[in-house]
């Protein structure tokens, strides 16, 4: 809260949840839950791949976040803007619970989907490609190698396009702590690809 | 660490994000960009060169068709509590059994859609009765069918 009126950039405030008439529906009829499992089973099971690195248990993780969701559904409640919390922060909380459950109950060794990962990640170009997969496996081991909690929030940060409030709301954090984390997350991996610069500047 | 540089940090994540999704530049956002480009200044250039290359390389995975749909199914089936989907003032044919032919129909396959037309939903259920009324108005040969059914 110390962080708010510094010199920070404008806030995208979320006066309204874009998901409320779909909420709606879906609370009046349990049937019309698909059109939010559509709009967000991507989201989720992404986000359950970059942490568990095995896309079974990311679509074990998926299934269990979904199912909460909809029978949790009558208990969600959408709070205004000054402690916004829409559906889809409502949604990754249950996942990160999940998760922690997951966990809690199966110590998983991580194994990154690298392969996957860097066939998308690969660049028309062929000149630009071998330069390019290998940076790009560079950061992906860099990656790996982060705290939980810095790993996280760069996944919620660049998969799923979060602001800042949007984490601290999932993670249970404030925005300026979020901020901190991406920051030293980003100055971590830079350090580890030691003064490399991606061969084609975006 | 300063405050400035996360904070600087996270105005350049704003406008490369939203670059990426290809966001329009109005005018009123206009004096976004100008303000995020004052902020970005503090910004160093590992990090951005850092924070570009983790935008092409942490990219969001879609899970299988097949998952897709079986969970789809499922969430359907939680839905209803009978893995049929209604809206009001739906008719829902009962798997395996076309409630508006008689063509190849089997004594027990009326019995069973007429026990659980009247769990489904209650249009199924007025469906079921008035294909029962109907059926038992056809003759003996079939009536026998739902006869048996009667008696259990």
């Amino acid at each position: 809260m110390f962080g708010r009126g510094r010199e920070e950039a404008p806030q995208r405030p979320i006066p309204y949840d874009a998901d409320r008439p779909a909420v709606e529906a879906a609370r009046r009829d349990h049937g019309a839950f698909e059109a939010l499992y559509r709009k967000y089973v991507a989201q989720v099971y992404s986000f359950a791949l970059y942490e568990t690195r095995d896309p079974h248990a990311a679509e074990d993780l998926t299934e269990q976040v979904f199912l909460k969701a909809l029978h949790g559904l009558p208990r969600f409640r959408e709070q205004g803007d000054g402690d916004a919390s829409t559906f889809r922060v409502w949604l990754f909380r249950i996942a990160r619970n999940a998760l922690s459950n997951e966990r809690r109950r199966v110590r998983r060794h991580p194994t990154a989907p690298l392969d996957e990962a860097l066939a998308i990640a690969a660049t028309d170009d062929p000149a630009d490609e071998v330069a390019t997969r290998e940076l790009v496996a560079r950061a992906w081991a860099a990656i790996e190698r982060l705290p939980e909690d810095r790993r996280r929030a760069l996944t919620l940060r660049f998969v799923e396009e979060m602001s800042a409030r949007e984490i601290g709301q999932v993670m249970g954090r404030s925005e300026g702590a979020v901020r901190v984390l991406v920051h030293r997350a980003l100055h971590s991996v830079a350090e580890q690809l030691g003064g490399s610069r991606p061969s084609r500047p975006s | 660490m300063g405050a400035r540089h996360p904070i600087a940090t996270d105005s350049y994540l704003d406008d490369l994000l939203s670059r990426r999704a290809g966001v329009r530049q109005t005018d009123q956002s206009a004096g976004t960009s100008t303000h995020l480009s004052a902020a970005t200044t503090d910004l160093l250039p590992s990090i951005r060169h850092t924070a570009d290359l983790l935008d092409r390389a942490m990219p969001r995975f879609h899970p299988s068709f097949r998952f897709e749909e079986r969970l789809a199914g499922r969430l359907r089936t939680e839905a209803t509590g009978r893995g049929i989907l209604t809206t009001p003032g739906e008719l829902v044919a009962f798997p395996g059994v076309d409630a508006m032919s008689d063509e190849g129909d089997t004594g027990d396959r009326r019995g069973r859609s007429l026990l659980v037309g009247g769990a489904i939903a209650s249009g199924v259920s007025i469906a079921g009765a008035a294909l029962l009324a109907w059926r038992r108005g056809r003759g003996p040969d079939v009536a026998s069918g739902v006869s048996g059914e009667r008696a259990v």
